[in-house]
């Protein structure tokens, strides 16, 4: 509302977003749970006769955990925070200001976290068993600290609790009903995902006296919490979400609510789908060690990845249409507002500021009007394309359907005049191919409006 | 080794046995000869009667290496497996295939493709018979569109039908250039070859004919324009789009002809032909590409492909599986609106992606050349189909590296084509 | 222009976004002062990184004595350095949010398509400084194409950097820069300082790369080796960013070690250390020569208000005036350290170095409040204290830093030590 829209064709903003962010999810969940990993096989080598040979694993583990999630895991990460502030600058700005300290924490943490683990790497050869393992579960314990930190701003963005923009409550914001099943889920998922590493570092192990079998049985151990707690955790997740929420992705699986399947819904069963099939893969596994090969450890990350992809993105979706929720609206329109009497009826190019002083009805009032209000979520053709989704709009179903658009469950309440919506509806119209001006379909709704009152005619001609 | 001695570490001395036990005065004594069959006093010695049955001609012997490799005779798969071999004689085929290798080498992966292609074509079965539950051939559209829209996860099934079609016939033309490339079809595999020619043709009549049953704008449109230009080739082309179509239009009774082909005739061609490929697959064993075959023996190294290769194969198909999930709700198949036969063609009509070539080259060759650019485009498949009785040597000669180079031009070309169609 | 502007009351028109209404959770000048002390401190790894590039690309290309030695000594520091450029270029950007949120995200979006090239740009910096640290034995020939590729990928994000913080400063330019480009394939050329900028802010790189070098040639000359088992080769890090390398690659891999410390064939270890030193004095010379130069260049091309305003600044005099007697001081340091093998001069030289580079964050901030001036004051957002979350921070932070510095005390001493461990 108050920033210019990045208006990124085919991807749309969110989608750079969620690019950058499922790809740093998987590693910031490995950065954690691979140095739970790297602790305890520290403390299971030195029980093993062959403890020698096992850390010999144990360096190529960390060669490789400290490459991929420092060169990858570090720099998406602050990719994401380069994203949000293009997609979300108001929510971004909402986050940042409300929670800096936070991060400030977090980014100690993170120091500190990144320093320890450069202190274990490089210290392996010379420093003493005793200080190596210590700092490998200091290691873990200050990268769950950082989880912990983050956690309740991820999860206040959707269950902000007793937070208010009013009451500006922080502990409530960020203790919110959503913190610890969430915390506790990710925690159970990167030790799998930690799991997971370490069977692509012992795929390459040529077998010899048992060792990769007993590697890839203890790697694949690391599955068994998300296994056994992960259904009940996650269905204690669901039900903390808002009720709108819940009965969203409730219809979407039974065919109710009008039997459209949500995405949202779709995203959770590929989640589901795909953490079962870890569960399996890592049982496998379990049964024949032997077999373990790089496609195949490649394949089970593969899977892992497409998981947290349909949870975050489940996760994402469940926000709609807010991106804060009950706060701030996903296209950056406050909540309080909105509600405000007669703000909804202003001339929306007026309230951004953000068009270069188009004239009303003309082409390009309606591309300005739709990049500022609708673009933030909804590309032309791409993703959430606009196009395949108004197939059966005419100029005046369109025209109708803005007025009352946050009715529909997920788009939020529209801004603007009848001029604007005619001239989006235009605007839509001439991305099919079709050119009918605002201003006729401006007088075809006044015509049609005049009628309905003069006939009394009440018939609804809603898509 | 056994999954048991895997897992024991071996620090650990093993548990005593149980033959050292002291005898315990609670239980009866074992007779001698009751002793001889079974050393294992929980289990009941075999009568001698039963012993007869056994020996009842009726049955076949198991030879002694399937006793030694069968579990012990007194668990239940042991007992199972035998009663199974008893009656079979397929021992030697087990043995044969318990002796199958996969060459590993750094090009390994490339033998995957074709298992990726088996995966797809599982689901697609599943899916599409999950499908056929609702769809109705004679309401076609408003079927498919109560599929989507009432039928819980009926969208879901759909669009995981129409990914796994398409990533299915990716994962064959993958396959079809890797095994090229690997020179796979060279003597004694021309057979293998040429079914697998035959395949990918059968599921690309398959995609073709599926992709008209659900009657939408873009379905009919794309059917229409595919068979008229069907109707253009010379001789037998009138004739042949008038049979697919059941008259000089697509209709509903086009629908009465595809849909019957796509779910009974081309799966069982399909089905009929895969089964000669995997067989003629798994007696001659997978191909070794010539510098893995130049290698010493003892440089030679080999995965088992019970159960080694195939574990770790699952993990694979997992990930398909999840990524068709992915993709479905990434990407959803949309039902466009109902077919409007009387209506104009959309502009910019287009057929799905692996027609896009005869389609571009019809666009490149107009009016009075289009049969050169028919022609052109029916050298590809006869090039594909003469290559393994032109190429012949191992390793490779001229001729070899001809096809090779005529290889890298055709996957180019078909690429290039194909991209071009799509944004163009 | 901002004056026309002002005079036509046109401001109202631009779309400026208004201030968060959250408002700032401490007083700005705490703000200011944790964004300046993190700033530094981004800085002074970014110029030791940048300048290690260009230094290894050099020694990659000229191959001058003691090639191996450098390179093995880069090859430990630099990707322990950009690890670190990155971390504490965090909180700065994380304060400017919070002081002038609505201008940078602004700004962020206009350019948007290139600020999030930052991103890519990056993991191929740092993934091919990597590839080329962990392949530079194995490979017969040097793989420098990779390292000026990454070098290449680091200026272009400076670039986009200088872009955006100029952008941020001129909300009249906003509204048409975004207007040709609604997608963020703008960039912010019209202003005219954005080369003389970039130029100011890289030029310091060899100075900091050439002090690292000192503190190296200064251990070098002490112990005329870096380590007990590798013989002249190897490199400690003193930046105080997570101790010496171990040979790149840690690990029980004796093979490569051996052939790794062979061929360098040069002077002996004090012979070294004093190449090292030598080296470091040039590129620190060289560097300031080329600040000075470009930081007039800077000046030049500020448009005269804004410079007006900026000398009504009170601070303006005695940060500059400090930032010139501490590039003096430590000019004077570096020329002392080449000729001494103790570590103080160098660790002093660097504490100049680190407070001049902080005289010239804190005039970067002076001229933007000049620059803002009409538009913007900091002193019209309100402030809603979270002084326990600040208290907490500043706690975690004072703990964090000691543990980092004790254990990195212990471990580095362990990597120094003749005896191997029992590992």
């Amino acid at each position: 509302m108050n920033y210019p829209v990045w208006d990124v064709p085919f991807l749309g903003a969110g989608m750079v977003v969620a690019i950058i962010a499922i790809i740093h999810v998987l590693i910031s969940h490995f950065a954690i749970g691979g140095g739970a990993l790297l602790f305890v096989a520290e403390l299971w080598s030195d029980r093993q006769p062959d403890g020698e040979r096992i850390r010999e694993w144990l360096h190529k583990y960390a060669t490789f955990f400290l490459v991929y999630t420092t060169v990858f895991g570090a720099m998406t990460g602050v990719g994401i925070w380069f994203s949000i502030q293009l997609a979300s600058p108001e929510g971004t700005s909402l986050l940042i200001h409300q929670f800096v300290f936070a991060w400030a924490i977090e980014w100690v943490l993170f120091l500190v976290e990144l320093t320890l683990l450069y202190l274990y790497y490089y210290g392996w050869r010379k420093n003493s068993r005793r200080l190596q393992v210590a700092l490998a579960g200091l290691y873990f314990v200050i990268a769950w600290g950082s989880l912990f930190v983050i956690n309740g701003i991820l999860t206040f963005m959707l269950t902000p609790g007793g937070w208010t923009i009013e009451n500006r409550d922080m502990a409530a914001g960020f203790f919110n009903p959503g913190y610890l099943p969430s915390l506790l889920i990710r925690t159970l998922v990167m030790f799998l995902v930690a799991g997971l590493g370490g069977l692509l570092v012992a795929a390459r192990l040529e077998e010899e006296g048992g060792l990769k079998e007993r590697i890839v049985v203890f790697c694949s151990r690391w599955v068994l919490p998300a296994a056994l707690l992960l259904p009940g955790l996650s269905y204690w997740y669901w039900k903390t979400l808002p009720s709108n929420t819940a009965r969203l992705m409730a219809a979407g699986a039974t065919g109710l609510g009008g039997g459209r399947l949500e995405v949202m819904t779709l995203f959770a069963v590929a989640a589901g789908v795909a953490g079962t099939l870890l569960v399996l893969g890592s049982l496998l596994y379990q049964v024949r060690p032997r077999a373990l090969g790089v496609a195949g450890a490649m394949a089970l990350f593969v899977v892992a990845q497409i998981g947290f992809l349909g949870g975050e993105f489940a996760r994402e979706l469940a926000r709609k249409p807010y991106v804060i929720y009950d706060t701030l609206y996903s296209n950056s329109l406050w909540k309080h507002k909105a509600a405000e009497a007669g703000y909804r009826q202003q001339p929306y190019l007026s309230l951004t500021r953000w068009d270069p002083d188009v004239v009303p009805l003309t082409p390009q009032h309606g591309e300005w009007a739709f990049r500022l209000q609708c673009a933030s979520c909804h590309t032309r053709s791409g993703y959430r394309g606009i196009i395949p989704r108004t197939e059966s709009w005419t100029p005046l179903s369109g025209f109708k359907w803005l007025e009352t658009m946050d009715q529909q469950g997920v788009p939020p309440p529209f801004v603007g005049t009848a001029e604007d919506r005619a001239a989006i509806s235009s605007y839509i119209q001439s991305l099919h191919g079709k050119n009918v001006g605002a201003a006729e379909i401006l007088a075809e709704a006044q015509a049609d409006g005049r009628r309905r009152s003069d006939g009394g005619e009440t018939r609804e001609v809603m898509p | 080794m056994t999954v048991d001695d895997t897992r024991r570490d071996p620090g650990i001395p093993v548990a005593a046995g149980r033959e050292e036990r002291s005898p315990d005065p609670r239980f009866v004594p074992i007779p001698p000869e009751a002793e001889e069959r079974s050393s294992d006093p929980r289990f009941v010695p075999i009568p001698p009667e039963a012993e007869e049955r056994f020996s009842d001609s009726r049955f076949v012997t198991i030879p002694p290496e399937a006793e030694e490799a069968l579990p012990p005779a007194d668990t239940v798969t042991g007992k199972l497996g035998r009663a199974f071999f008893r009656r079979l004689p397929v021992w030697p085929l087990v043995e044969f295939l318990s002796k199958k290798k996969v060459p590993r080498h750094r090009h390994s992966f490339w033998y995957t493709i074709g298992s990726m292609a088996l995966f797809f074509l599982v689901v697609q079965i599943v899916t599409g018979v999950l499908l056929m539950v609702y769809y109705s051939p004679s309401q076609p559209w408003s079927s498919v569109q109560r599929i989507v829209m009432e039928i819980p996860f009926g969208g879901l099934l759909r669009s995981i039908h129409h990914w796994s079609a398409n990533l299915m016939l990716l994962a064959l033309f993958v396959h079809l250039f890797s095994t090229f490339f690997m020179k796979a079809y060279r003597p004694p595999r021309e057979l293998t070859w040429l079914t697998g020619l035959a395949l990918l043709g059968t599921t690309m009549f398959l995609g073709f004919s599926g992709y008209l049953l659900p009657w939408d704008d873009l379905s009919f449109f794309a059917t229409r324009v595919g068979i008229s230009e069907l109707e253009k080739m010379p001789l037998l082309g009138t004739w042949i789009a008038g049979l697919a179509r059941g008259g000089p239009d697509v209709t509903v009774d086009t629908i009465g002809r595809f849909y019957p082909l796509h779910v009974v005739v081309l799966p069982l061609l399909l089905l009929a032909v895969l089964s000669v490929h995997l067989f003629f697959v798994q007696v001659q064993g997978v191909s070794e590409p010539d510098s893995f075959r130049a290698l010493p023996p003892e440089q030679k190294r080999y995965h088992r492909f019970f159960s080694e290769y195939l574990v770790n194969e699952i993990p694979i198909w997992m990930a398909l599986a999840a990524l068709l999930v992915a993709l479905s709700a990434l990407f959803p198949r949309v039902l466009a609106p109902e077919a409007d036969p009387a209506a104009a063609a959309p502009e910019g009509i287009k057929p799905e992606w692996y027609f896009m070539v005869p389609f571009q080259m019809l666009k490149l060759f107009p009016g009075s050349l289009e049969l050169l650019g028919m022609a052109l485009t029916g050298l590809i498949p006869v090039l594909f189909l003469v290559v393994p009785f032109v190429d012949r040597s191992v390793p490779a000669d001229r001729r070899g590296r001809v096809a090779t180079r005529v290889g890298v031009a055709f996957l180019v070309y078909l690429v290039a084509m194909t991209v071009w169609g799509m944004v163009s | 222009m901002n004056h026309l502007l002002l005079a036509t009351g046109l401001w109202d028109a631009l779309p400026l976004p208004p201030a968060d209404p959250l408002g700032y959770p401490i007083p700005v000048e705490l703000l200011r002062a944790l964004a300046y002390l993190t700033l530094t401190l981004h800085f002074l790894a970014l110029h030791f990184t940048l300048g290690g590039m260009i230094l290894w690309l050099w020694v990659r290309v000229r191959r001058p004595t003691c090639a191996e030695s450098l390179s093995r000594y880069l090859g430990g520091g630099l990707t322990l350095g950009f690890s670190y450029l990155v971390t504490l270029g965090i909180p700065p950007l994380l304060f400017v949010q919070v002081i002038y949120g609505q201008l940078f995200y602004s700004s962020s979006v206009i350019i948007g398509a290139h600020w999030i090239l930052v991103v890519p740009l990056l993991i191929v910096a740092y993934g091919l400084l990597y590839l080329h640290k962990l392949t530079r034995v194995r490979s017969p020939r040097p793989q420098w194409i990779w390292l000026l590729v990454a070098l290449l990928a680091m200026l272009s994000i400076g670039f986009f950097y200088v872009n955006n913080f100029t952008l941020m400063q001129e909300p009249d330019q906003w509204m048409l820069t975004y207007a040709m480009r609604p997608d963020g394939q703008s960039l912010n050329m019209r202003n005219p300082t954005v080369v003389p900028r970039l130029f100011t802010f890289l030029s310091p790189a060899l100075a900091v790369a050439g002090l690292g070098l000192l503190l190296a040639g200064a251990f070098l000359r002490g112990r005329g080796r870096f380590g007990p088992d590798d013989p002249g080769e190897g490199g400690p890090d003193n930046q105080g960013e997570g101790g010496p390398d171990d040979q790149g690659e840690g690990g029980p891999e004796p093979q490569r070690r051996v052939r790794a410390s062979e061929g360098d064939g040069g002077p002996s270890g004090p012979g070294r250390g004093r190449t090292f030193q030598a080296l470091g004095l040039k590129a620190f010379l060289v560097s300031l020569a080329a600040t000075v130069l470009s930081g007039a260049w800077f000046v030049t091309r500020i448009p005269e208000e804004v410079l007006g305003r900026l000398r009504e600044a009170p601070l303006l005099v005695p940060v500059g005036a400090a930032g010139v007697a501490l590039f003096l001081v430590a000019t004077v340091l570096v020329f002392a350290a080449t000729r001494t093998r103790s570590f103080l001069l160098p660790v002093l030289a660097t504490l100049t170095t680190a407070g001049g580079l902080a005289t010239i964050v804190i005039l970067r901030d002076l001229l933007r409040i000049a620059w803002l001036e009409p538009v913007f004051s900091t002193g019209r957002v309100p402030v809603h204290p979270q002084w326990t979350m600040f208290f907490l921070f500043l706690a975690s932070l004072v703990v964090g830093l000691a543990l980092v510095v004790v254990l990195t005390t212990v471990v580095v001493r362990n990597l120094l030590t003749e005896a191997p461990s029992a590992r």
